[in-house]
């Protein structure tokens, strides 16, 4: 059985991973800009957003209840203390911009859902937020594997 | 309702910053992160809660701002205030670690 921390975890990187290809998605269909493009880009945004919101809760829940008392410690005293001390300190709250910027996006192609053809602008503008969403959900990915990198190198320490 | 980008893009700009300010005084003055465990158990959650507050709220009261037709530069706004507020975090946290910025 999957004990409940690596349950939340897994659940957690799915969900921003998730989310992130979502807004990937919304930037594939945005650079098409057929009516039909805009419906589903709408579709995938939404998702997106929802995604980053589930990804919020059950990550947040998971360093509430388990990482500050179980891991924490385990890394700053092993021989990566930058992975919390940088690192997770950085992504908890980076990770904050995340679902606002998801749900700007989505406002952006709600209010302008029948004016792409015409607004090049709005369109370009939900390519750029799309396309930086995607980043920084895979940069939240890349932070959360340095630090279960600097857990790991902590424990591997221990067992020596 | 029809959404108005412009307050959708101000409110999530002073989000942003609103979360910065946060990240960074619960750090330096002790007293406010004590304020916001006794808000919400954790200091962290009660940032969160506190962020989606100020965005409904500073949504709500720039919904009577007349929507820019500027959409792109303000999009261009929100993600400086992104790249700005990453780096003060990233950075903040950095010289902390490397004992240049002590508190």
């Amino acid at each position: 059985m999957v004990p409940l921390t690596q349950a939340l975890i897994g659940t957690h990187a799915f969900l921003g991973e998730a989310g992130a290809l979502a807004f990937l998605w919304v930037l594939v269909e945005m650079i098409g800009g057929s009516a039909q493009a805009i419906r589903r880009a709408r579709i995938a945004a939404i998702i997106g957003t929802v995604f980053f919101f589930l990804a919020w809760t059950v990550g947040g829940f998971y360093y509430v209840e388990f990482y500050g008392e179980l891991v924490k410690p385990i890394i700053k005293a092993g021989p990566q203390p930058w992975a919390h001390s940088v690192i997770t300190e950085t992504k908890e709250h980076v990770f904050l911009f995340l679902p606002f910027l998801a749900l700007l996006t989505t406002g952006i192609l709600e209010r302008f859902k029948n004016e792409f053809a015409v607004n090049t602008s709005a369109r370009r503008t939900v390519i750029i937020m799309a396309a930086s969403i995607t980043l920084i959900a895979f940069a939240m990915a890349g932070m959360g594997f340095l630090i279960s990198s600097g857990y790991r190198a902590a424990t591997d320490a221990l067992a020596l | 309702m029809k959404i108005n980008t412009t307050s959708l893009t101000i409110a999530t700009i002073l989000t942003v910053l609103f979360i910065v300010v946060m990240t960074v005084a619960g750090e330096l003055a002790p007293a406010f992160k004590v304020l916001l465990i006794k808000f919400a158990g954790h200091h962290w959650v009660a940032e969160g809660i506190l962020a989606l507050l100020f965005y409904a709220v500073a949504y709500f009261l720039f919904s009577r701002v007349g929507e820019s037709a500027y959409v792109a530069r303000n999009a261009l706004l929100v993600l400086v205030s992104v790249v700005w507020g990453g780096i003060v975090i990233s950075g903040f946290f950095l010289l902390h670690f490397l004992n240049i910025l002590t508190f």
